[in-house]
This record gives structure tokens, C-alpha cells and sequence, in this order.
């Protein structure tokens, strides 16, 4: 019965425009995580650029940062492949 | 220390912050011997889950809840997480000197905070062997999946946030060379190329990169966490335009609480009261007060809508949490966890002369602890009443549900057991200028 009652109270959901309905512009569902992450990711790369090539002026140590960076990223994206091999031994085969 | 008082003029007041790493009493080490016996069972636990498959746990589908506590875990310590580095951006952004001693503790929460995260979300996998499936198919899945989107920026928060961590604790670092010989090499590791030339431009660096991490919080915490739930339109309870704010403030005081904490069990343990004056709790508590009124405020604004008109579909998922099964869990949530302490917090405020040290972290423990219960009530009652036409489900975690919930926990508390233990949580640098 709470089933029945629920799906009736769903009927109000509506589909997303149809592009013949759309009177605008409209970012294809395909594509809302590129400009969902460019959103984010932009001013941070712009933040930590400033962070790097602000004053006062010392490369030495940006580089040192831009390096632990990296090394941070690529050891976390190992670690995922490390972490699934390790698992792919506890599974029953 | 000939190093140490060249570089940080150690005086008693330096030297009392090294406690923890010169010598541990008994306690430290039976209290780190019981969460490393926690670790273990919840390694057996999980060993069973991966075994036996998710059946062992009391998530269900279609009828019951496909997640459950392992997801308030993980939502828990995304919160946590924001947070923490959260107080220490603020404090290094706007200079809050008085309250340095405390910045490190957010930084060091983060970090041990995302990386509990992270393991909550691969643990409630079926199948964590293919996690590397991730990046994988990640071209084809960025455009349009939000759990993709979370995972790229909880890995540029992560990695962001440890080398925010690691460029400031570079100068105390090096100090440390000289008088703790055995951890030398680690320390000479991890403060490479470390010349004191450098601490203008790390001090500008931070600042820069406060601003980027503070970014980074309101978009993670206040949008693609939330968006994993808020967009999701067949799931009564969860869509809502609310759900980024109401994540965001509640990561924010979960946080706030958890630093009060941690810093009120250091200050009593290493006898700090000389560096974690009372005024550095009077202020983290009054700002815990308002936002965690602010998030009681939030509470009452979703369930007057979903009482007052919506879908029926709402209400009876408010009616569950105010007058059903979960009410048990969340009026005393409401008030002892919530209203109860940020009043207790808010009433020290206005009358300084009612201040108390341990009240402010006893109600900081309990906020903390509301909020755990609060990320369950989210994630959980939702998926109890399904749109579908099935009969309404229930949940119980099972054992090896709060085994593995309860080893998370203990591994997080015994990775800041360690850090205290190996690295300064005060930066050493900041009580030589006081």
C-alpha cells in the first residue's frame, strides 16, 4: 500500500527538457563533470601557481612542493592498483 | 639540541612541546596496545566481509538499506577531514597567532581523517579488488558520474593537503635532527634541502595555499560530497538544494569539536598549559556554538518543508526520524548532541565568568559524537522507504559492521597516537617568536 502511495506521489517528477522544448543554452549530461571539475580545479591550479611563482621569489623550494605533488598523486593512484592486487589474493577464486 | 637552540632557541617552553616524542608513559603504550588489538579484529572482520561477501553485513537491496554505517563512516570522516585543515587555512589566512597552537591538530586530522575516508568507501565495496577500475575508466566516467568527480578532488585534497602539512613542518623538522638521533633520517628525508632562507616563502606559500584548500572545502564538503546524495531526485530525504550547506556546516563544526577535543586530551595529558591557554577553547567553543546552531537551525528548516506540504514520500521519511523507528536516535541527538552543548558552549560566551575547560570539551565530544549519529540518520532511513513499490525495509548493523566501524575509529586515534609520538603537533618555530 505504501508502495502504491509512494510511486503516485512520484508522478510529479518531470523529464529534462527535450532539445526541441529548450529555449536556451544547456550543458549536455555527458559533459557537467567537465565543467563541474574545471570549476574546482581551475582556481586551484591558479592558487597554488600564485603559491609558486609569488613572491618572494625562490624556486627551490616551489619545486621541492611541486615534487611532493606529484609524488603524492602518483603514489595514491599506485596505491589504488596496489591495493587491488593485494585484495585479488583474500578473494575466493 | 645545539641544532635545536640555534634554530628555535630552546628554552622550557619549546622543549616541553618534544614530551610526547622524548618519553611515553605506561598508559600511552596500553592505550596504543588496545586500539592496535581494535585494528586487529577489525582486520579479521573485514577479512570475513571479503570472504564471505557483503551478506555477512545487514545492508540489503532491493528491500532494506544498500548503505549503511560504513557510509555515515565515510561521510563522518569527509567531514572531519574539511574541517580540520579548515580551522588551520583560518587561522594561518587571517594570522589568528593565538590560536596557532591548535593549527597543526586540524592539519593532522585531515590527513588521517581522508585517508579513513577513503578506506570506510573501499571497505563498503563489494568487490575492493577492482578499485583500480576507478582510474581505469575514469575518461568515461568524469563526464557525467558524481562519485567520479568525488573521487578526483578528495585525491587532489588528499595530496594538497599532506604537502600543505609537510612544507610547514619542514623548519621544525630540521631542528629535530640533532636530538632524536634514531629518527634522524626520517626527518633529514622529509626536510630536504631545508635552509632557513626559505621560511619567508613557505610562510607566503601557506597563505596561498590556504586560500586554494578553503576553496577546495567549500566545493568537496559543501558540493561534490553532498551532490553524491542531493542530486540524486529518487531518493526522498536526500534531494535537496540544502544538502551542500548542511554538509558543509556540519563538516565544519564536526571538525571544530574534534580539534577542542584532541586539544584538551593533549593539554591535560602533557600538562600544556602554557601553551594551550584557556582563550584558544573560549573562542573554538563560541564559534562551535554558533555553527552548530546554525546547523540545528538547518535541521528545523528541512523538516518543517517536509512536514509542512511535499511529497508524501518526504514526509514519511520525517516521520520516521521525529516519530518512527529512528526517533529514539534522533531527539537525544537533537538535544543532548546538538542544542544542549552549543547552549552549554554559548552561555560560556556571554558569561566568561561560567568558562570551564573540561564542560568545553565534554560538549565538544558530544557535538562530535551528534554528528556521527546525524551522517547515520542521513544516509540511513532515506533507503528505507524506497519510491519502488517494495514494503518499507529495515537495518541493524550486524558485528562485523561495528567491528570494522569501530576499527576504523581506533586505527584513526592510533595514527595520532604515532604522529604525536614521531612529529611536533605544535609547531615549534611559532613559540620561539612568542
Amino acid at each position: 500500500m505504501v508502495g502504491v502511495l509512494l510511486q503516485l506521489a512520484n508522478s510529479g517528477v518531470v523529464s529534462r527538457a527535450t532539445e526541441a522544448e529548450s529555449t536556451g543554452f544547456s550543458i549536455p549530461a555527458g559533459y557537467m563533470g567537465y565543467v563541474v571539475l574545471g570549476l574546482i580545479v581551475t582556481p586551484v591550479v591558479i592558487l597554488v601557481a600564485s603559491a609558486v611563482f609569488g613572491h618572494p621569489r625562490n624556486m627551490r623550494v616551489p619545486g621541492l612542493f611541486l615534487v611532493c605533488l606529484g609524488t603524492l598523486i602518483s603514489a595514491t593512484v599506485v596505491g589504488f592498483g596496489l591495493i587491488g592486487v593485494l585484495l585479488g589474493f583474500v578473494f575466493p577464486k | 639540541m645545539a641544532t635545536l637552540t640555534r634554530r628555535f632557541g630552546v628554552n622550557s617552553e619549546t622543549d616541553g612541546l618534544l614530551k610526547p616524542m622524548e618519553k611515553s608513559g605506561r598508559s600511552f603504550y596500553l592505550l596504543g596496545l588496545f586500539f592496535l588489538l581494535m585494528v586487529g579484529w577489525f582486520l579479521y572482520a573485514w577479512f570475513l566481509q571479503l570472504t564471505q561477501g557483503l551478506g555477512v553485513t545487514s545492508m540489503r537491496t532491493p528491500v532494506g538499506a544498500a548503505w549503511g554505517v560504513y557510509i555515515a563512516q565515510f561521510v563522518f570522516f569527509v567531514g572531519l577531514a574539511h574541517g580540520g585543515i579548515a580551522v588551520a587555512a583560518a587561522i594561518r589566512l587571517l594570522k589568528l597567532k593565538s590560536f596557532s597552537p591548535v593549527a597543526r591538530m586540524g592539519e593532522v586530522i585531515t590527513v588521517i581523517s581522508i585517508m579513513m575516508a577513503g578506506l570506510s568507501i573501499m571497505i563498503d565495496m563489494g568487490r575492493p579488488d577492482r578499485i583500480f577500475n576507478i582510474v581505469l575508466f575514469w575518461p568515461n566516467r568524469v563526464g557525467s558520474s558524481p562519485l567520479s568527480w568525488d573521487v578526483t578532488v578528495i585525491i587532489i585534497y588528499f595530496t594538497l593537503s599532506m604537502s600543505f602539512l609537510w612544507l610547514t613542518m619542514r623548519k621544525d623538522l630540521s631542528g629535530l635532527v640533532a636530538k632524536f638521533p634514531k629518527m634522524a633520517p626520517v626527518y633529514r628525508l622529509l626536510s630536504i634541502g631545508y635552509h632557513p632562507d626559505e621560511d619567508a616563502k613557505v610562510d607566503r606559500m601557506a597563505w596561498w595555499l590556504s586560500i586554494a584548500i578553503c576553496f577546495l572545502i567549500v566545493f568537496l564538503s559543501g558540493g561534490v560530497v553532498p551532490w553524491i546524495f542531493g542530486l540524486l531526485s529518487s531518493r526522498p530525504g536526500w534531494f535537496s538544494a540544502l544538502a551542500g550547506p548542511y554538509f558543509l556546516t556540519a563538516a565544519i563544526s564536526s571538525a571544530i569539536g574534534a580539534v577542542i577535543v584532541a586539544a584538551g586530551v593533549l593539554r591535560s595529558s602533557y600538562n600544556w598549559q602554557d601553551h594551550l591557554k584557556p582563550q584558544v577553547f573560549k573562542g573554538l567553543g563560541t564559534f562551535l556554538a554558533v555553527v552548530t546552531l546554525f546547523y540545528v537551525y538547518m535541521i528545523f528548516a528541512e523538516q518543517l518543508t517536509m512536514q509542512y506540504s511535499s511529497p508524501i514520500s518526504e514526509l514519511l521519511v520525517s516521520e520516521i526520524l521525529t516519530t518512527g523507528a529512528f526517533a529514539p536516535l534522533f531527539w537525544p541527538m537533537l538535544v543532548l548532541g546538538f542544542i544542549g552543548p552549543a547552549f552549554t558552549l554559548l552561555a560560556q560566551a556571554i558569561r566568561p565568568q561560567w568558562f570551564s575547560l573540561p564542560r568545553t570539551v565534554f560538549a565538544a565530544g558530544a557535538i562530535v559524537i551528534a554528528f556521527w549519529v546525524k551522517r547515520f540518520l542521513i544516509v540511513v532511513p532515506s533507503l528505507l522507504r524506497p519510491l519502488l513499490p517494495f514494503p518499507e525495509g529495515s537495518y541493524s548493523p550486524s558485528w562485523v559492521e561495528w567491528s570494522i566501524v569501530a576499527g576504523i575509529l581506533a586505527m584513526a586515534i592510533l595514527l595520532f597516537m604515532a604522529f604525536i609520538k614521531l612529529f611536533p603537533i605544535m609547531e615549534l618555530h611559532d613559540e620561539e617568536h612568542k
